[in-house]
């Protein structure tokens, strides 16, 4: 229940993005904050309660972890919105609020089960927790990124090119780190501990190292010319499908030790 | 010399090299890993079998394939933190070793991995309560317990083994409990919870008044034929049953449930029972040090270039 009316709350947000890219006030929606906030509190709510019931961090399975990054994606557009140092543009405020919403409609979906399961012995770690919240908040950087990189594509003025291209840049750039020590550091030690090595080329394990070498070249990108702009941005779109793949495509088409969540 | 040199630390070449090793995982992953050869020649076409197996692409990680583009990306970072940080030492101001610090941290996990790769050791073993084995370093382990515990709905909440470790006669570590999350540290080797097993026998006597004890997959013999025991089976009055698989020219021809007292090929069954074993992995792992010490570079690294970052873009 909580969840749909968070879905709804986006919903709304949407609504009054678009009112608002129509209208051609793109930097002047002061309202679409509001419902992204509600939706955001939910959400974070939802984990908070699962957690409780099953006495542990409800970050276990394919459910939790997308009411969880839809969550993340919602805190993210709202602290966009709400700072007005690195304001962005309302379509890319658009476009990550419509991920969330796809991201929660899947997660009502017969794809993710909502039957509340207390963690099985592996997943009762400290390490995990850290490993996937810290993954998913990298990743909810890399949705901005991914916006806006999209929108580098779509826009012609070279100027709205430079702030796209900007924008992408320090996406990345905050979730980058982010991502590493979750995805990477911690998911490592937690490997270790739990099954005795901190790597085992699972399909997952691959998946997320290349999708943080596309980030890697990303970054390294910046440094050649040439590749600035039109090149960094498709390696930041091609970074993040390769995420949604890691989560996704993973979990349903290549069998391994992440197959619960 | 200085071409070379040039060529080495080039960031377009770090770009081509991640790139590539990209693309190769990638690739990978569409391939199932490690399987039978059959396997391959059942799956794909006679080329790509023979491109498969001759590139082993089948062990991607372990093959030419993969070594040869890393080793590279090795040298490449090498020669590129070496390059880096004798320039920004010589700065008299602003310096930045974030970089730095994380490239010598993924150095590191580099090394560690190979480490990993030419020197791990690790062995399973399944003890019932009681068990002993004695494991490398002239340690003798005992697993004095082991319990599973499951949440109301039957699904596992914990394994937990209960052992002491002796060295020499003398006790080294005190009923230490094994879990998932949890393992032992013994000298160099760590000792983690794998697996959960039940060890099903059965007591027989034969007629001339012998003494047997059957463990999964013992066979007696009959004139043309053989029995199997397959385990135990709890019945409605909550006994044991033995279990018996009758093979005849290597077809199943019929499944024999026996009672206790019960008489089975000239033997008399005088008891069943069962035991829970639990599964105990030990690793020995030199290259989770270094991997380790790379991974906490790796953090300051990374803490370092964004802190860095932002006191640039606030000054």
């Amino acid at each position: 229940m909580i969840p749909t009316i968070a879905f709804i709350l986006l919903v709304v947000a949407a609504v009054i993005q678009i009112f608002f890219i129509i209208r051609k006030k793109g930097n002047e929606d002061f309202v679409s904050l509001y419902p992204i906030l509600g939706a955001a509190v939910l959400l974070i709510l939802t984990i908070i309660i699962r957690s409780v019931q099953i006495k542990f961090a409800a970050v276990t399975n394919m459910f939790e972890s997308l009411v969880f990054f839809s969550g993340v994606i919602a805190v993210v557009l709202f602290v966009y919105q709400f700072q007005k140092k690195f304001k962005v543009h309302q379509g890319i405020l658009f476009g990550g609020t419509v991920t969330a919403i796809v991201l929660l409609a899947i997660a009502s979906s017969p794809l993710a089960p909502q039957e509340l399961r207390p963690p099985i012995p592996a997943l009762q770690s400290g390490w995990l927790v850290l490993h996937v919240t810290m993954s998913f908040i990298g990743e909810a950087f890399f949705v901005v990124a991914f916006i806006s990189s999209i929108a580098y594509f779509l826009t012609k003025d070279e100027e709205k090119k430079k702030s796209a291209d900007r924008i992408t840049y320090r996406a990345i750039a905050i979730g980058y780190p982010i991502f590493t020590a979750g995805a990477l550091i911690f998911g490592a030690i937690w490997a270790k501990s739990a099954w005795g090595g901190y790597w085992s080329w699972d399909p997952k394990e691959t998946w997320a190292l290349i999708t943080w070498l596309v980030y890697t070249a990303y970054l390294h990108s910046r440094f050649i010319k040439r590749m600035r702009g039109k090149g960094s941005a498709i390696l930041s779109i091609v970074g993040f499908l390769f995420t949604l793949f890691t989560f996704f495509g993973v979990n349903f088409l290549l069998a391994g030790l992440h197959s619960y969540g | 010399m200085n071409r070379v040199y040039s060529f080495l630390k080039s960031i377009k070449l770090a770009v081509v090299l991640i790139l590539v090793i990209t693309g190769m995982s990638l690739l990978s992953t569409l391939i199932p890993q490690g399987k039978d050869l059959s396997f391959y020649y059942h799956s794909y076409p006679p080329f790509i079998t023979w491109l498969i197996l001759t590139t082993r692409f089948n062990n991607f990680f372990r093959s030419f394939l993969f070594i040869a583009p890393s080793a590279f990306f090795f040298v490449n970072l090498v020669t590129c933190t070496i390059d880096r940080f004798s320039r920004e030492i010589r700065k008299k101001k602003k310096r930045q070793f974030g970089p730095d610090i994380l490239h010598v941290g993924l150095l590191l996990l580099i090394v560690g991995g190979v480490v990993t790769f030419t020197g791990r050791k690790e062995g399973y073993m399944n003890l019932g309560e009681g068990d002993q084995i004695n494991l490398p370093g002239d340690y003798l382990l005992t697993l004095k317990s082991f319990e599973f515990i499951t949440y109301e709905n039957g699904s596992p909440k914990d394994w937990i083994s209960t052992v002491d470790i002796e060295k020499d006669g003398s006790l080294m570590v005190d009923s230490f409990p094994i879990e998932v999350n949890n393992p032992l540290k013994v000298g160099n080797m760590d000792i983690y919870q794998n697996s959960y097993s039940v060890e099903y026998s059965a007591q027989i006597l034969s007629d001339s008044g012998e003494e047997k004890s059957l463990a999964v997959g013992d066979i007696l013999e009959l004139d043309d034929s053989v029995l199997v025991f397959a385990g135990n089976e709890e019945s409605a009055d909550g006994n044991l049953i033995a279990v018996f698989e009758h093979w005849q020219n290597r077809n199943l021809i019929d499944v024999v449930r026996i009672r206790k007292g019960g008489s089975i090929a000239g033997n008399t069954l005088t008891s069943t029972s069962l035991r829970s074993m639990t599964g105990l992995h030990a690793v020995v792992d030199p290259g989770y040090t270094p991997v380790f010490i790379g991974l906490i570079f790796l953090a300051i690294g990374l803490f370092l270039t964004y802190y860095q970052k932002l006191g640039e873009k606030t000054s």
